[in-house]
């Protein structure tokens, strides 16, 4: 049985007060994983002797120190592009195999200075690259919902494993939907922060100007207390924000009064699957009835947000993931020349996707192309940018589906990049605008979830997760599925 | 626009990855199908806009102070190759060596 069977809070609670110690609760998440993992394929390294001593240091705590633990006790999984020292980090590559890193994320430092217990590292697509995590060297991860279906990607082990019980709480990083399309997929909450709300320390970078962590976790309040813990300035991270954060967990069911929501055309007509509108529309249906006005709205640059999307994060990534050469840390080829060395070590270390984006972005920053791609591409961020600005004029928050479909079936786009990348095409946006965004469960279709996304000005996390906690109120969900 | 396959051959050798045969073929055919679509900016009125490089944020800078970092043994502590506490590449001055 799953050993989540209560709030975050609720369980933190009992550990700090005793009732349960830190090493059962633990104990009990290790048995059911070896019990359901071979089924879903979420997770990667995990060392439960490891993870029993910290719980077990927790519990020898004194009460006084425990009770100040917001997430005592609390078994979570940590995406494997967040470097760890207990645990090899692979990011899902062939090139990072066996690595272990000399230092810990800060967003996993500060989960574990409040009680958290890492039980494991969770898959993704290579790098963080894809949407479905059939990019990962070590094999697909499975939706839990529907096992021939995908969960999403990339950090689609950090949603399948919360969606199947084995721990209450992920953490996840987004470049283009990396949290909320998966969230959705897989019937969770997820939210990507805006950018430089949480530090990116310890996060191997894919595209820096795009990426940030967040949490993923089975209902909105979870949500809220895992963001509160990773939020706020880290000296190690030059683009974490200096600003305060607020008491999430204490506006969460502050009412909405008079909200004002923008729902853009763009977002409900082609490209999105019939099924998937029907479930938001009846979400929205139902806010209206709750006092919500919905206003009708356009962001005329959302058609070219995809075509802006990959072309930015794969420059950066060719940028960033030059760093893995064979010298400094992971797999090296052998060769007579250091340039060979170079290419046969890059040519066997990493995976279809990564090669194809990595000499994506490099003939977009090359000479000749820079221009007519690039440097256009950054222009149509602006407006895309824009757009979000002109809406928030008028509104308070934009809403979307989360995805344009239901979880397709495994390997029914795998050999097609074109028609993955546009899986993509309602949570690019948010990345390069550096908004926040967060994905809530809108219902189901034909036993398959649906996410609903709203989008929010910079640092408006507090009132999304309110609009969140609102959705869970007017959504009815079926029981977590048995496995 | 379709890749040719001399342009594959060159953005390979910038990005430091080695294609081979058969590979060329269908990298090339992959890049031009998302070079295809990703045509539909050239529809963008770009005219006068600023390009955006950063998200909300601007740069920022820190103190260029001394701070703890990584010792030695731990920043080659996962190099494939050590050599009297350096990283070790083949030789690139003069006669090759195994790597």
């Amino acid at each position: 049985m799953s050993p989540v069977d209560d709030s975050v809070k609720g369980m933190a609670e009992r550990v700090k007060t005793g009732q349960i110690s830190a090493q059962s609760l633990v104990s009990s998440c290790f048995q059911y994983i070896r019990q359901v993992e071979p089924k879903v394929h979420a997770l990667l390294a995990h060392d439960e002797e490891l993870a029993m001593e910290k719980a077990r240091a927790l519990d020898r705590l004194p009460l006084s120190e425990r009770r100040e633990l917001r997430l005592a006790g609390i078994p979570l999984v940590v995406k494997d592009n967040l470097v760890t020292e207990d645990l090899d980090t692979t990011a899902g590559s062939r090139i990072l195999e066996g690595f272990r890193s000399p230092y810990t994320a800060s967003v996993v430092k500060r989960a574990e200075e409040q009680g958290a217990i890492v039980v494991a590292k969770s898959n993704l697509d290579e790098f963080g690259m894809g949407s479905s995590t059939e990019h990962s060297v070590y094999g697909p991860t499975m939706n839990p919902w529907d096992f021939s279906r995908v969960p999403g990607g990339s950090s689609g082990g950090s949603a399948a494993a919360v969606a199947a019980g084995m721990a209450p709480l992920a953490l996840g990083s987004d470049t283009g939907g990396s949290i909320r399309q998966p969230a959705a997929f897989c019937g969770i909450v997820g939210i990507k922060p805006t950018y430089g709300r949480v530090s990116r320390y310890g996060l191997i970078a894919y595209a820096s100007s795009l990426d940030q962590v967040g949490p993923l976790a089975r209902t909105v309040e979870d949500t809220a207390l895992l963001l509160q813990v990773i939020s706020g300035h880290d000296p190690l991270d030059a683009t974490s924000a200096q600003m305060p954060v607020p008491d999430y967990l204490a506006q969460l069911d502050r009412p909405l009064q008079g909200l004002r929501v923008g729902v853009p055309r763009e977002y409900f007509g082609d490209g999105i699957d019939a099924n998937v509108k029907m479930v938001v529309e009846d979400v929205l249906e139902r806010l209206k009835q709750e006092g919500v006005s919905m206003v009708e709205i356009d962001m005329p640059h959302t058609q070219y947000a995809v075509a802006a999307y990959y072309l930015l994060a794969p420059a950066e990534a060719s940028s960033n993931l030059s760093r893995f050469d064979g010298v400094r840390y992971g797999l090296r080829v052998p060769a007579g020349d250091l340039r060979t060395l170079y290419q046969r070590t890059r040519a066997q270390g990493m995976g279809d996707e990564v090669r194809r984006r990595v000499l994506l972005g490099t003939h977009v920053l090359s000479a000749g192309y820079y221009d007519q791609y690039y440097v256009r591409a950054q222009k149509v961020r602006a407006l895309i940018r824009r757009d979000f600005e002109r809406a928030f004029e008028q509104v308070d928050l934009v809403v979307t589906p989360s995805a344009p479909e239901l979880p397709f079936a495994l390997g029914s786009r795998a050999d097609d990049p074109m028609k993955m990348y546009l899986s993509d095409i309602c949570t690019v946006t948010a990345n390069l605008a550096g908004l926040p965004a967060l994905s809530v469960p809108a219902g189901f279709e034909s036993g398959l979830p649906v996410g609903i996304q709203w989008i929010g000005p910079a640092w408006s996390e507090d009132l999304l997760l309110r609009v969140g906690r609102m959705v869970e109120r007017v959504v009815v969900r079926p029981p977590w599925p048995k496995l | 626009m379709r890749l040719s396959k001399e342009i594959v051959d060159h953005v390979a050798d910038l990005a430091q990855i080695r294609l081979k045969g058969e590979e060329r073929e269908r990298v090339a055919s992959e890049l031009s199908r998302v070079l295809e679509y990703v045509a539909i900016l050239d529809g963008a009125d770009i005219e006068g806009v600023e390009a955006s490089w950063h998200g909300p944020r601007a740069s920022v800078t820190r103190m260029d102070a001394p701070r703890p970092s990584l010792t030695r043994a731990q920043a080659l502590a996962n190099a494939p190759k050590v050599r009297e506490g350096m990283f070790q590449i083949p030789r690139i001055l003069g006669e090759g060596e195994e790597g």
